[in-house]
């Protein structure tokens, strides 16, 4: 494999909240490679935002990275400090997308003012420049009319033109790595379709890297080469697409998988994950999926397990795949899935 | 069966006299007693705005409402509209929004029955207990705080709200859109449980095919505040009629990257339909299926079902 754009290693991340400490992130290693896109997946709480935001410097005042390195192009993102450091990077190198585009966008300005702002604040360019950049991104991200539709008010969009606005925003200053979080959440099935549709194909326009980050693992079949599913502040399985889907070897990726409706039988109860994510503000012990896992052994709640390398590009954290394990079986729907049992 | 609902050419303006707005347009269907109705649509399309007209929060322009063959949109007695804010309830979408802050769970739960002077404060107490557990819930959270619950505790809430009045209908309005998946599930099968043991008929309003297709028995495609095409479930999957039901479906996600990365997406496109001079009505093409149509139409799709 080519050598990362991004590579983060043994990343802790802490929040000291009410005088007491949250291990967000716990040990998280991981390569990003250029032109790829990757998901992250995991409930909420599992830390999938915090640990994109760490790449951007957006931490909350209350977060620190603890430990651990983030290095993109030679530079160790996670010794930077100042604000100046940090707009070298933010929205010129990694770029990102959030998840609601009724809120993240500033109802007094024009849609045009918005583009120009963010362009004029990382680029060096004339006001005239600016204006030519800005139509360029809104005609990129399929807006009709960018010179009449620039000079609307964001209230004057609906929430998938919105959205598309947002992704123009980011893509103005052409960053290297885009990173969407939960870009669909908020919208009808159709524009999600489309949007997702429009990031992938802007991602092989302007050679971009995409993250990712969402909790249902239905959207991202389409869209992803890598799947990360994260769980308490950990990445517990990584792999391509067709190895998450189809050869799922983590208990909590089996249940996010069984979990979802389209797998589900009419009539029957749908798969659900019994008890609460760990709570981080205390050091967890063993396996953090444990206590929630029906197949866990007792060395789940003893010992953290290391990575098990199923292939070259996947890796599962979980005893099970320890030799000396019991050898288990996927539940029903995970194996379906698997044999293309599924109704499209 | 009985219909315990029925909808029969409603329309919903909006706007006043020289700006109206239809958000609802000559809609007509019945749900029967037991069963999931599912309604979906874009947003903007009416699917909200029909189950507010249902329990009576917009007034109706024309149509009527039945409810156990009784009208109740318009002028109707009080004591009608008292059983019907009674029996039909409704679930809310985002339990973060909809449940009152500085309230405790106890009042939450209790409020619609709080003005009923045939139940004593010690009945009431004991009705939230049982209907917190009814929902999955520990009768001690009685005494707490929506902001100490969980996402998924908090929409429990909203039902356990919901159920105490021992309603007959509830219309769920996208119940689980702002739920993670795993919690998503629990209210799902919560949902189907209490409707297994209560008997309850829901109006389930979604965007989310998948999710429709795993907990509804008929669906009803609503486009621009006209219902477009409404059939059983499994039938509207197999033999998806009108060209909006076919694009919507096309948009689904599905949790299998082979198929996803071959998937052309359908975009819907209102001007293949020519409704110039034939004008599309609203027909039953083959039992229990009904699409919107005009015979020129009919005539095609009869063909795609052999």
């Amino acid at each position: 494999m080519s050598s990362s754009i991004l590579s983060v290693d043994n990343l802790n991340v802490k929040f000291r909240l009410r005088g007491r400490t949250l291990h967000a992130i716990r040990g998280v290693s991981l390569d990003l490679y250029p032109g790829e896109s990757l998901a992250i997946v995991g409930e909420s709480g599992s830390g999938k935002s915090v640990l994109t935001k760490t790449f951007m410097g957006l931490l909350d005042a209350n977060g620190w990275i603890d430990e651990g390195s983030i290095n993109y192009g030679g530079n160790d993102l996670a010794q930077y400090k100042t604000e100046k450091q940090w707009l070298t990077i933010r929205g010129r190198e990694i770029a990102m997308v959030m998840q609601d585009p009724m809120t993240s966008l500033n109802p007094l300005k024009t849609i045009g003012a918005q583009i120009i702002e963010a362009i004029r604040l990382h680029q060096k360019v004339t006001k005239e420049e600016a204006y030519k950049l800005m139509i360029e991104a809104l005609d990129a991200v399929g807006i009709n009319e960018p010179e009449r539709r620039a000079k609307q008010y964001p209230h004057e969009f609906s929430g998938g033109m919105r959205q598309r606005v947002v992704i123009a925003i980011a893509i103005a200053c052409k960053p290297k790595i885009l990173i969407c979080d939960e870009p669909t959440t908020a919208l009808d099935v159709t524009i999600q379709a489309q949007i997702l549709e429009l990031i992938k194909n802007l991602k092989n326009k302007l050679m971009l890297t995409t993250v990712y980050i969402t909790h249902d693992l239905g959207v991202v079949a389409n869209v992803a080469d890598r799947i990360a599913v994260m769980y308490a502040g950990d990445i517990v399985e990584i792999g391509r697409c067709e190895e998450i889907f189809y050869d799922p070897r983590h208990p909590y990726t089996w249940a996010l998988l069984s979990s979802l409706p389209q797998l589900g039988r009419k009539g029957e109860p749908l798969y659900s994950i019994q008890g609460t994510p760990p709570n981080l503000f205390t050091e967890v012990k063993g396996d953090a999926f444990a206590p929630r896992n029906p197949h866990a052994l007792n060395i789940d709640f003893e010992e953290r397990p290391p990575y098990f390398d199923v292939s070259e590009t996947h890796r599962v954290r979980s005893w099970l795949l320890d030799p000396r394990a019991p050898k288990l079986e996927p539940p029903e729907s995970v194996k379906a899935l698997r044999n293309r049992e599924v109704h499209g | 069966m009985d219909p315990v609902i029925q909808l029969k050419d409603v329309t919903v303006r909006f706007g006043n006299r020289f700006h109206p707005f239809t958000a609802v347009d000559n809609v007509s269907f019945d749900i029967y007693k037991g069963e999931t109705f599912g309604l979906v649509g874009e947003s903007g399309s009416g699917k909200t705005t029909i189950g507010r007209s249902i329990i009576r929060i917009h007034p109706t322009y024309s149509g009527d409402i039945l409810y156990n063959g009784q009208k109740i949109n318009g002028r109707i007695s009080k004591e009608l509209d008292r059983e019907v804010t009674r029996k039909i309830q409704m679930i809310f979408q985002d339990p973060m929004a909809s449940l009152n802050e500085r309230a405790k769970v106890d009042y939450i739960v209790s409020e619609g029955i709080y003005g009923d002077r045939s139940i004593s404060p010690s009945k009431r107490a004991e009705l939230v207990e049982e209907t917190l557990m009814d929902v999955g819930l520990l009768p001690e959270f009685a005494s707490r705080f929506p902001h100490e619950f969980s996402g998924g505790q908090r929409q429990r809430i909203g039902i356990a709200r919901a159920l105490i009045m021992q309603p007959e209908f509830i219309i769920a309005d996208e119940p689980i859109s702002a739920l993670d998946v795993s919690i998503r599930a629990q209210v799902l099968n919560l949902m189907s449980e209490l409707q297994k043991k209560r008997g309850l008929t829901y109006l389930f309003i979604s965007h989310d095919l998948s999710v429709m297709r795993f907990i509804c028995d008929r669906i009803a495609v609503i486009h621009l505040g006209q219902i477009v095409e409404l059939a059983e479930t499994e039938k509207l999957f197999e033999h998806p009629l009108h060209p909006y039901t076919r694009a919507l479906l096309s948009a689904v996600p599905q949790p299998d990257p082979d198929s996803e990365k071959k998937k052309v997406l359908t975009v819907y496109d209102p001007s293949v339909h020519d409704y110039s001079v034939d004008k599309p009505v609203w027909t039953e093409i083959e039992p229990g299926h009904h699409i919107l149509a005009n015979q020129k139409e009919l005539e095609e799709y009869r063909g795609m079902l052999g």
